[in-house]
């Protein structure tokens, strides 16, 4: 594109044209300088500016430039920036876009499926989603065994904490309902990415690190097929039980009065029995048995035991779970009560400074038992 | 020099008081006027204002005031009265918009080029005058037929050829006495009878119609001298 040069005689000066008279006799507009104006007769020289197609071309570009940021868009647009994995015991994943929208949900489990059959989220805001799929949880009953929701935020693009501080906001303002715990995890995207290569939700891969890490559980083949709620138990049933001793010994010690002592066992083995129950309904622990047959002598305790009286001083968590069982699983109870029984002489017989420890540590490996065996009994 | 000299000669009737002649002086002069003080101004400058009204009155000045054998030719002396009076215009005014710093910078630095140009504008202002006083003329010949040259653009040839063939038009047509005197006349392109007499296409005449217009007022004008050179370097070339 050669300049374009227009030479000739200013025959008239309009507002916006200056009229020439080129030398071949034709006439010429050209546009005027905007601080200039050439005298009539005068000799003038326009060259043109390549604005004329410089205009051409910013608009092309524009043009294209929307063009393909409207090709881009709806990529960006579906592209998920966040994960959000819940577990109740559904366990599902929404994939969640800046916006904060969900875009696709994607089920780990029959329940999970179930529920996503059922309760339509794409498309829906986030705190929206998670109050549906809160309360279809309820009315189906998942809620029964224990009201905790675990949800886990995975950032996929890049991590802006804010933005997942916001996001757990929503959530737990999305849950209305009080009873529920909402906890909400924060998990990396190698976490997420590990966690879907063992075919696991976040939350279960996440508790099975915890889990492993604490030499509870040994391989991923032990937590799968389990509720989050269960996995929790595993967890939280261990710090319980220490917390439980360490409230309810300590202070009991110093009296040593005996009968004291074993209410504390009591509170204690009930819990146990609660997750022996849970765990493995059917199978008992052969070793506990064992012990059952040696200790006749606590009669006098186990009776006092099935008195709901009894029962005043336990956490009402504890208190919760137990109300079952004190009417149905006698039996067991004995047996706890019986190794508690046991445990407690032995701790009698050492000394009393490390009496406390010593019941700690029992305690663990009674509880380790406990665990094993369903583990055991399910491979 | 003939119109030249009907131009003094008129400039001296309405000195001594012909109102008419006058008036078709001022009148004639009038694009001229707003051509200099546009670019006196440095900007397009429309009748409404008042720059243009001070132009116009230094114009009548001109004509009251002018004196041929003082050896200037009208047309430098009425471009000296309106930069005259335009700058006294613009001190009185004191705008500080107009009388800008920059601008007096810019007219200082400017300022010897601006001599030294000046004694070669001079030598050419002959010719141009002559120039100007040709387009005035034709401006106003254009009027008559309600011809403005910014419309001329779109009339023009864009071609080689087709310029040659409308310069053969319009002599044809310059040499066809019945044609010519409709044509001053009824101020009026006779097309139908001009292509029946000659055979020339309607079709080219009616697109080109203005140019070919302006090409016979031209031929019609011997005395343009310099715009004839126009029109014949162009055929040539």
């Amino acid at each position: 594109m050669g300049k374009k040069v227009v030479e000739g005689i200013v025959v008239k000066v309009t507002e916006d044209v200056v009229v020439l008279l080129c030398p071949d006799g034709t006439f010429k507009n050209v546009a005027r300088p905007t601080h200039e104006a050439p005298q009539l007769g005068e000799r003038y020289t326009y060259i043109e500016k390549k604005t004329s197609w410089a205009k051409y071309t910013t608009a092309a570009a524009i043009f294209l430039l929307v063009f393909i940021s409207y090709l881009f868009l709806p990529f960006s647009q579906n592209a998920s920036a966040y994960v959000v994995a819940i577990d109740i015991n559904p366990s599902i994943e929404l994939m969640v876009n800046d916006a904060m929208k969900v875009i696709d949900a994607s089920a780990n489990n029959v329940d999970g499926e179930k529920l996503l059959a059922t309760v339509g989220t794409k498309g829906q805001s986030l705190s929206v989603a998670i109050k549906k799929i809160i309360t279809y949880s309820e009315e189906a009953g998942f809620f029964l065994e224990e009201q905790v929701v675990t949800t886990s935020v995975i950032p996929i693009k890049e991590k802006e904490n804010h933005v997942i501080e916001e996001m757990e906001q929503t959530i737990k303002n999305s849950v209305d309902n009080k009873k529920i715990d909402v906890v909400v995890l924060q998990n990396s995207k190698v976490t997420y990415e590990e966690a879907k290569k063992n075919h696991l939700s976040v939350n279960h891969y996440r508790f099975f690190k915890e889990l492993e890490h604490e030499g509870v559980v040994k391989t991923i083949e032990e937590v799968k097929g389990k509720s989050i709620a269960e996995l929790r138990k595993m967890k939280t049933g261990e710090k319980a039980i220490d917390n439980a001793e360490t409230k309810n010994i300590e202070p009991k010690q110093n009296k040593s009065s005996r009968s004291d002592d074993v209410n504390s066992k009591q509170n204690k083995s009930d819990k146990l029995d609660d997750e022996d129950l849970k765990q493995n309904k059917s199978s008992k622990p052969d070793d506990v048995r064992h012990k059952q047959n040696k200790s006749d002598k606590h009669d006098g305790v186990e009776s006092k035991q099935n008195k709901p009286s009894r029962l005043d001083g336990v956490s009402p968590r504890q208190n919760k779970s137990d109300k079952p069982d004190s009417s149905g699983s006698s039996n067991q109870e004995r047996e706890k009560e019986k190794e508690k029984g046991t445990t407690l002489s032995q701790n009698k017989q050492g000394e009393t400074q490390n009496n406390n420890q010593g019941m700690r540590n029992k305690q663990n490996q009674d509880k380790e038992r406990s665990y094993r065996n369903p583990a055991k009994q399910k491979n | 020099m003939i119109e030249m000299s009907n131009t003094e000669k008129a400039i001296l009737d309405a000195q001594l008081g012909n109102e008419l002649v006058r008036e078709q002086l001022l009148r004639h002069y009038k694009p001229y006027v707003i051509n200099t003080v546009g670019h006196i101004c440095k900007r397009y400058v429309s009748w409404s204002e008042e720059e243009t009204s001070i132009g116009l009155i230094a114009l009548n000045k001109a004509i009251d005031t002018f004196q041929p054998e003082k050896g200037r030719t009208f047309l430098n002396y009425v471009y000296l009265l309106i930069k005259r009076d335009l700058i006294d215009f613009f001190r009185k005014e004191q705008q500080l918009q107009f009388v800008s710093l920059n601008d007096e910078n810019e007219g200082a630095s400017k300022n010897n080029y601006e001599i030294a140009q000046s004694i070669d504008q001079f030598q050419k202002a002959k010719q141009t005058n002559d120039l100007v006083e040709e387009i005035l003329e034709l401006s106003e010949a254009l009027s008559h037929y309600k011809i403005s040259f910014e419309e001329l653009e779109k009339f023009s040839p864009k071609h080689k050829d087709t310029r040659f063939s409308l310069i053969e038009i319009a002599d044809a047509f310059c040499n066809d006495e019945e044609c010519v005197t409709y044509f001053l006349k009824k101020r009026q392109l006779a097309t139908t009878l001009f292509s029946k007499k000659t055979g020339y296409r309607v079709k080219t005449i009616e697109r080109h119609r203005k140019y070919i217009v302006t090409l016979i007022l031209i031929n019609l004008h011997p005395q343009w001298t310099q715009l004839r050179q126009f029109i014949q370097k162009g055929g040539e070339s």
